[in-house]
């Protein structure tokens, strides 16, 4: 697996700093307030957390997809030594898809509904594969036309689509949730990408269909050597399917670990609480929840956002917001509870994270 | 797409509509107070003349005879002879059809073109004072009365800056030196068919003020919906998944969203021809312009049942065929209509 040289490779895309600012009747929501992670060469990275935490709105600024009017983005995307926050709309366009492609979680009404697939997927081809096609046509002598076609037919069956002559005249309507989902994932690896990010990309299928549509990610994915943003709310999904995890709450990353590590050490008191919350079966112990609700946006609490929620709470949560503290070389945290440098202590708490973990 | 039994459907539902409209038209213009008989047969007719006239035309039968005997002689394609001039109604009504549909299809094809653009370019430049110019000025044609709208027009490109005429359809002059001949009835069609320039010019001359006054409904109307329609296309998943993909941003507009939006705009289309062909009632009549509206009028007047029933029956088919015809541009612009 990637663990051993997550460490030694430069990542393929580094986001820092990220915030994001929207207009709202009640003055301006900062979504994002400073989200900060890399992906490395060939890795599965889960971005898990609740709904409305952020997840999708870092995903699309990463791609400058948000909506133009009124939106604020700051901070530093580099794919591969290039900062795309400081691209224009215009310059951004040879990088979406061809480099960094994406996939959303209804299949369905991601597809155009009154163009045939192949009209959608031939444009794609002829944008990204001027070159394949050439060789192509060479190769088997024929027409550019006939070439497309040929692409296409390769990169359908290569997501286990069959009958493709068929689905190339099909519309998004006429075709199940998993196959329009193949099919956006045919469409987004096309010009294999460096990185794919997967908003959800499974939530709206069948659980059955979904671990088709996982195991074919993974292995596409391992075999262009793409690198996946999986974002998801299913924490069994991102346990099988990812390599590392970070856990987000409120517009900002609060865990970052090994898969390993974060379901049998989690360290922030946010991610003890989402773990202890999945259902397990034969435990025969009562589903536990975070009591609370997430925070309203457009008036966050002051300091750690999740202090309102937090079983450990101290002193010092509600004032600043806490820093990342390295666990070790791949573990961080932004947790008062770790770390050097505390700047209080709770009275009645120890230092030693409670809850789910005894070390 | 399996167009024979959609139209067939179509058909079956224009007959039955045409019935039932034929029976209200009948009842309701046959219970309005006034001597038919005497009506047809002029002023200063004896008492007896005019019982000879309702025997002849039949009016002395009860209602519901009359009624299926006009439905028997309908079927033959026998619309009745008008009261009035005593001529053939169906006559009539293909002299004076193309004349009016010549005015509302100019007027409804110009407000498709330039709804569908001036919504495009509202929707494109969204929040701009280009789009807020555009919304007053749609909301405004969309309000102002029509008649009201045409008298203004005379008023300005008339009275004050004298570029078109008040009235008419055709110079009097021209009318005896290049006299229009009649081939279809659409005089600008027929004036190029004959080669007679000169009519053409001028028939499109006087077309401008009536085409602008019924333009305005449905160009305001166009323009809003196109608007609306594309803006909630452009919030969808598959512009967002489109545009992730690297498409340009004017083919995402030009060919993924307004492909996209144009089905309601279609219905909307298919609704504005009949609205524009009763609106060209008021039009023709301010404009002197000698199409159905103007017949129309004079024959509510007088009480002239067969020409009421005749223009009803047309405006129907109008609408329908109308109506027919959008949804087929529907189902071929998108594949998700059944």
């Amino acid at each position: 697996m990637m663990k051993s040289n997550t460490s030694v490779s430069q990542p393929v895309l580094r986001v820092r700093n990220l915030k994001v600012d929207f207009p709202s009747s009640r003055g301006r929501v900062r979504i994002l307030e400073g989200v900060n992670f890399s992906l490395y060469p060939g890795e599965i990275l889960a971005l898990v957390g609740e709904t409305g935490c952020g997840k999708s709105v870092t995903a699309k600024s990463i791609l400058n997809l948000l909506p133009r009017s009124g939106v604020h983005r700051h901070g530093e995307v580099f794919l591969d030594g290039c900062d795309l926050m400081k691209l224009s709309n215009a310059a951004m366009r040879p990088f979406r898809g061809r480099r960094i492609a994406m996939i959303f979680q209804n299949p369905q009404s991601s597809i155009n509904p009154v163009f045939t697939l192949g009209e959608q997927i031939f444009r794609l081809i002829r944008m990204y594969l001027s070159d394949e096609i050439k060789a192509v046509q060479q190769r088997l002598n024929i027409s550019g036309r006939a070439a497309v076609g040929q692409i296409a037919k390769e990169r359908f069956e290569e997501v286990g689509l069959t009958d493709v002559e068929r689905l190339l005249k099909s519309y998004a309507h006429q075709i199940s949730g998993g196959m329009a989902q193949r099919y956006r994932i045919a469409t987004a690896l096309l010009s294999s990408p460096e990185v794919l990010i997967a908003d959800e990309a499974t939530s709206a299928l069948d659980v059955t269909v979904q671990s088709h549509i996982l195991k074919l990610l993974r292995s596409l994915c391992r075999r262009k050597g793409t690198s996946i943003v999986f974002i998801t709310h299913d924490l069994g999904i991102a346990a099988q399917m990812c390599d590392r995890v970070a856990v987000m709450y409120s517009g900002r990353i609060v865990e970052t670990a090994p898969t390993l590590s974060i379901f049998e050490a989690p360290r922030h008191p946010y991610t003890q609480g989402l773990l202890a919350a999945v259902p397990r079966l034969g435990s025969g112990k009562r589903l536990a929840n975070i009591p609370g609700m997430i925070p309203d946006l457009a008036n966050p609490p002051a300091g750690c956002r999740f202090h309102p929620r937090c079983p450990q709470v101290m002193a010092c949560c509600k004032e600043e917001k806490p820093p990342q503290q390295d666990i070790d070389e791949q573990h961080q945290v932004a947790c008062y509870l770790y770390g050097e440098h505390v700047p209080c202590l709770p009275t009645g708490h120890s230092r030693q994270p409670q809850g789910a973990i005894v070390e | 797409m399996s167009l024979v039994p959609f139209l067939s459907r179509r058909l079956i539902g224009l007959a039955v509509m045409l019935v039932a409209l034929s029976a209200l038209v009948f009842f309701f213009s046959r219970s309005i107070p006034g001597d038919v008989a005497a009506m047809y047969i002029g002023g200063m007719a004896k008492p007896e003349q005019i019982e000879r006239a309702r025997q002849e035309l039949g009016l002395d039968q009860p209602l519901t005879l009359q009624y299926v005997k006009y439905m028997k002689k309908l079927l033959s394609g026998d619309l009745g002879i008008s009261l009035r001039t005593h001529r053939p109604v169906f006559q009539d009504l293909l002299e004076k059809i193309p004349m009016s549909m010549e005015v509302v299809l100019w007027a409804i094809a110009l407000a498709m073109v330039l709804g569908i653009g001036f919504g495009g370019l509202a929707a494109l430049r969204q929040g701009t004072w280009i789009d807020e110019g555009i919304k007053w000025l749609s909301s405004a044609a969309v309000s102002i009365p029509i008649f009201f709208l045409a008298l203004l027009l005379q008023l300005i490109f008339f009275n004050l800056l004298g570029w078109f005429p008040l009235q008419g359809r055709i110079d009097t002059f021209l009318e005896f030196s290049n006299p229009l001949e009649l081939v279809t009835g659409f005089s600008l069609i027929d004036s190029l068919l004959t080669g007679n320039h000169a009519a053409f010019f001028n028939v499109a001359w006087h077309m401008v003020l009536p085409v602008l006054s019924l333009i305005a409904y449905p160009l305001g109307l166009i323009t809003r919906l196109t608007r609306s329609s594309l803006l909630e296309v452009m919030s969808q998943d598959y512009i967002l998944a489109a545009r992730a993909s690297g498409i340009r941003e004017s083919v995402l507009f030009f060919r993924y969203g307004l492909r996209n939006a144009l089905s309601p705009v279609l219905t909307v289309v298919g609704l504005s021809v009949a609205l524009t062909l009763l609106a060209t009632f008021y039009v023709e009549i301010i404009f002197n312009w000698p199409g159905i509206g103007y017949y129309a009028l004079t024959a509510i007047l007088s009480l002239d049942y067969p020409v009421l029933m005749g223009v009803t029956l047309m405006i129907g088919t109008v609408y329908v065929v109308a109506n027919t015809s959008m949804d087929i541009l529907r189902r071929i612009v998108d594949p998700r209509i059944k």
